[in-house]
């Protein structure tokens, strides 16, 4: 979808789907919501809709460091500890090393 | 003028086909040169390598691993601890090294080879010719199978049975990194003189310059970390890595070789009573890091001769001492144990079945003549067979101070008597040493028995339990001494059972054949009387070599344990009767699915002592029963709890390898790399230059020239 093509106002309400849709745990909406609007938003000159979005734009952007402060976080720690938890960091495995712990 | 130079090189179609065949004509001498790249560069050695395997139990990883592709290094050669620091140093700056080591100074720098994190691999050399010094090695720790001992809750009391510079025992080391054992005289030449004096020794204490001479020694074990670990994963992974099955590790298993004499049978009421068997016991399993060089001749395989030797005496007057023994009501019971040296795996199993009254098997209801259930209460006596055969002649009695200072000292001394041996120590704190009498202690503390072996506080064998525990006995000696231990356990043992000791001899020639047939000969089926034993045994290769190990293929006959399936042909020929009108090997096998009695085994094989070709079919009450640790049959058992074996044994990758070459200097990387990538810009540049005079050299018109025979 080109977005040069599309209405301002078919514009915000594209971003507000995105964020809403994002808080059934999709991140990955939020990331596109930021990437795809942060032009919108911020650099292009002011226009009735842009608050708006900025706002959308502004929320996706906190909510995708919420989850990516989460999922490095997680990554950190079962990368560090899924030797010494044993069982159940086999369970929490979909592949395992043959021949290292 | 370019142009035209180009145009006048120009193929057409005849002359295209005319290059082509020159260039094939040039090149094709080179082509039919057809020997590989790699062997140009590798000279592999593998004529009699054997490599250093994982084992892991409940706790811990042991043995060795390399990395997928194999560990590569330079070849240093070991003799004392100035080569270590030499290695520290690095002066070289070689990086990562592969020490060669002779087996002699194994034991001395074990830990250090061990712990160094710039020596990635271990070559140790085993010339056979020359003795391996009064020093000895041992794989085991000092104290074996400390774990499962009965003394383990005891830490105040010192044990250090075992004589080994390394105390937690070099096979119980986490090496991760590959060991590799070379005998062949050739190959061990071609490391030290041509690759390591040539190329590597350093000249008046300076490190020699590239080209160096390495090696990649691979050896993958696929388990890891421990037990528990490993059998998980093959359960949960299985399915999700592709293959219905995932196969990463095997638990130890094979089998125990008892004999009752006589036989029970319950139809008849001749039942056990109370103390009325007397257990004669020898271990018949040795190991090794190394696969394939546990030859355990005096740590396992000197008490199995004199057992089979009491058991041939016996079996000589099998009828007399049946209706003695009948009439006294009391039984002898042979029982030659499996894996007893990883933690006592089959008298474990043994005890745990007796104590669910499923030994020697359960009771049938379908069987008419069926054996009683031996339980632990039953046993009266335990006589064990430890190492006999070290030089020095004299053996001495071990019993458990507390059993001893008990109410049971006077049924040890009478028995002790008749053997003639004396106490090792006496006292009330006299300790057992690694033994499977301990097993039947830790059930129940009051059995009275001891341990026969040829030392007092320290192991006379300087080999228990390694890959060179070979070759290191006086044969006149040994066969002397397994002799006299063989004429006194047959002494208690008739006089404890049928309550007489006259008319019972031991054959000395069989012992000595049966030395002469494990110890003294290079394989198993080299002398007469196993060369008879083995001949109805499937699968020959395997049980020709000298392997005690109990290995992991129990539950399939053919490639189980080969000392376990010639000590049970060998028992049954002592002990088991000809059967007059079985005339083929079908009906004796026959005579064994009927399953009318389960009191006797039958067995189609040669007479072990005649030269004749006359097979028949033997009933006995020679007997397998499962070796196989009670860790890996009760549920939710818990792996750490040190109270039964956990041992198995990791799968490894099927490509194993010694490979040697010459490593050249770190500056030909960047050479070479420096040379491709002005080859390459080379090639695009010649590439551009064709692209834009590609009009010369292709024919705007195609088909003018075609069929033109003139050009």
């Amino acid at each position: 979808m080109d977005l040069k093509k599309v209405s301002d106002d078919e514009k915000l309400f594209l971003c507000k789907r995105y964020f809403y849709w994002g808080l059934a745990l999709l991140p990955f909406l939020w990331l596109v919501n930021v990437v795809w609007f942060f032009k919108q938003a911020f650099i292009r000159p002011p226009f009735p809709q842009q608050n708006l979005i900025k706002n959308y734009v502004i929320y996706s952007g906190i909510g995708l460091g919420l989850w990516t402060v989460l999922f490095v976080t997680w990554q950190v720690v079962f990368q560090t500890n899924r030797v010494a938890w044993g069982a159940s960091g086999d369970y929490l495995s979909f592949v395992f090393p043959k021949g290292y712990a | 003028m370019l142009s035209n130079a180009f145009a006048s090189v120009m193929m057409t179609h005849s002359n295209f086909r005319t290059y082509l065949i020159a260039i094939c004509v040039v090149f094709v001498p080179v082509l039919i040169d057809g020997q590989r790249v790699a062997d140009q560069i590798y000279m592999k050695l593998d004529s009699s390598t054997s490599q250093c395997f994982r084992l892991l139990n409940g706790t811990h990883q042991v043995g060795c691993q390399s990395k997928e592709n194999g560990n590569t290094g330079i070849i240093y050669l070991v003799e004392s601890s100035a080569e270590l620091d030499a290695i520290n140093q690095d002066s070289g700056n070689y990086g990562e090294y592969i020490v060669a080591i002779d087996a002699r100074h194994f034991d001395e720098f074990a830990s250090a080879l061990q712990r160094m994190p710039s020596i990635v691999g271990v070559l140790l050399m085993q010339r056979n010719s020359e003795p391996l010094g009064s020093s000895g090695i041992s794989e085991d720790a000092a104290c074996p199978n400390e774990r499962t001992s009965m003394y383990s809750e005891d830490a105040a009391h010192k044990c250090d049975w075992n004589p080994t510079q390394t105390a937690a025992g070099v096979r119980f080391l986490d090496w991760t990194k590959p060991i590799f054992l070379i005998d062949n005289a050739t190959e061990i030449d071609i490391i030290v003189k041509s690759c390591w004096e040539t190329f590597n020794k350093p000249i008046d204490g300076m490190a020699r310059a590239f080209p160096v001479c390495a090696a990649t020694l691979t050896q993958f074990m696929t388990a890891a970390k421990d037990a528990p670990t490993c059998l998980r994963r093959q359960e949960m992974f299985a399915g999700l890595s592709g293959d219905t099955t995932l196969h990463l590790c095997d638990p130890l298993i094979d089998e125990n070789i008892i004999a009752f004499l006589p036989p029970t049978n319950k139809t008849a009421k001749q039942m056990f009573e109370h103390e009325s068997v007397f257990v004669l016991t020898a271990r018949m399993d040795s190991f090794s890091m190394f696969s394939d060089r546990t030859p355990g001749e005096e740590s396992a395989i000197s008490g199995v001769i004199t057992l089979l030797a009491v058991a041939n005496a016996i079996g000589q007057k099998r009828e007399q001492f049946s209706s003695a023994a009948r009439q006294r009501k009391h039984y002898l019971l042979f029982a030659l144990l499996h894996g007893e040296s990883l933690d006592y795996i089959g008298s474990s199993r043994m005890l745990y079945d007796m104590n669910q009254t499923k030994f020697p098997v359960e009771a049938s209801s379908s069987v008419k003549d069926q054996v009683d259930q031996l339980t632990i209460d039953h046993i009266g006596f335990v006589l064990e067979l430890n190492q006999i055969g070290s030089s020095g002649g004299e053996h001495f009695a071990h019993v458990d101070g507390t059993v001893y200072s008990g109410i049971k000292r006077e049924k040890i001394d009478t028995v002790l008597k008749d053997t003639g041996f004396s106490l090792a120590d006496d006292s009330n704190t006299s300790r057992l040493p690694p033994a499977s009498y301990q097993q039947f202690l830790k059930h129940s503390h009051s059995i009275p028995g001891f341990v026969i072996g040829d030392f007092k506080t320290k192991f006379n064998n300087k080999y228990y339990n390694s890959f060179a525990d070979s070759d290191n006995l006086n044969a006149a000696a040994a066969i002397d001494a397994i002799t006299k231990v063989a004429e006194s356990s047959l002494k208690a043992v008739t006089n404890w059972v049928a309550n007489e000791s006259t008319g019972y001899t031991i054959d000395r020639d069989y012992i000595k054949d049966l030395y002469d047939c494990f110890i003294t000969k290079k394989f198993w089926d080299e002398c007469e009387i196993l060369k008879r034993a083995t001949t109805y045994l499937e699968n020959k290769a395997i049980v020709r070599q000298k392997t005690t190990y109990i290995g992991t293929q129990g539950s399939m006959e053919a490639r189980s344990s080969p000392i376990k399936r010639i000590v049970n042909v060998l028992m049954v020929g002592s002990l088991g009767e000809k059967l007059p009108n079985v005339d083929t090997k079908e009906q004796c096998g026959h005579l064994s699915g009927l399953k009318k009695n389960n009191m006797y085994s039958y067995f189609w094989q040669l007479d072990l002592l005649q030269s004749d070709n006359a097979s028949y079919c033997y009933q006995s009450t020679v007997m397998q029963t499962p070796a196989q640790s009670p860790a890996f049959l009760i549920e939710d058992y818990d792996m750490t709890s040190g109270k039964y074996s956990t041992w198995v044994e990791s799968v490894w990758a099927p490509s194993v390898g010694l490979k040697l070459f010459l490593r050249p200097p770190p500056r030909y990387s960047l050479w070479i790399f420096l040379t491709a990538m002005v080859v390459l810009l080379v090639s695009m540049a010649i590439c551009l230059l064709l692209h834009r005079i590609s009009p010369l050299l292709i024919d705007a018109h195609p088909g003018a020239d075609i069929g033109d025979p003139s050009l």
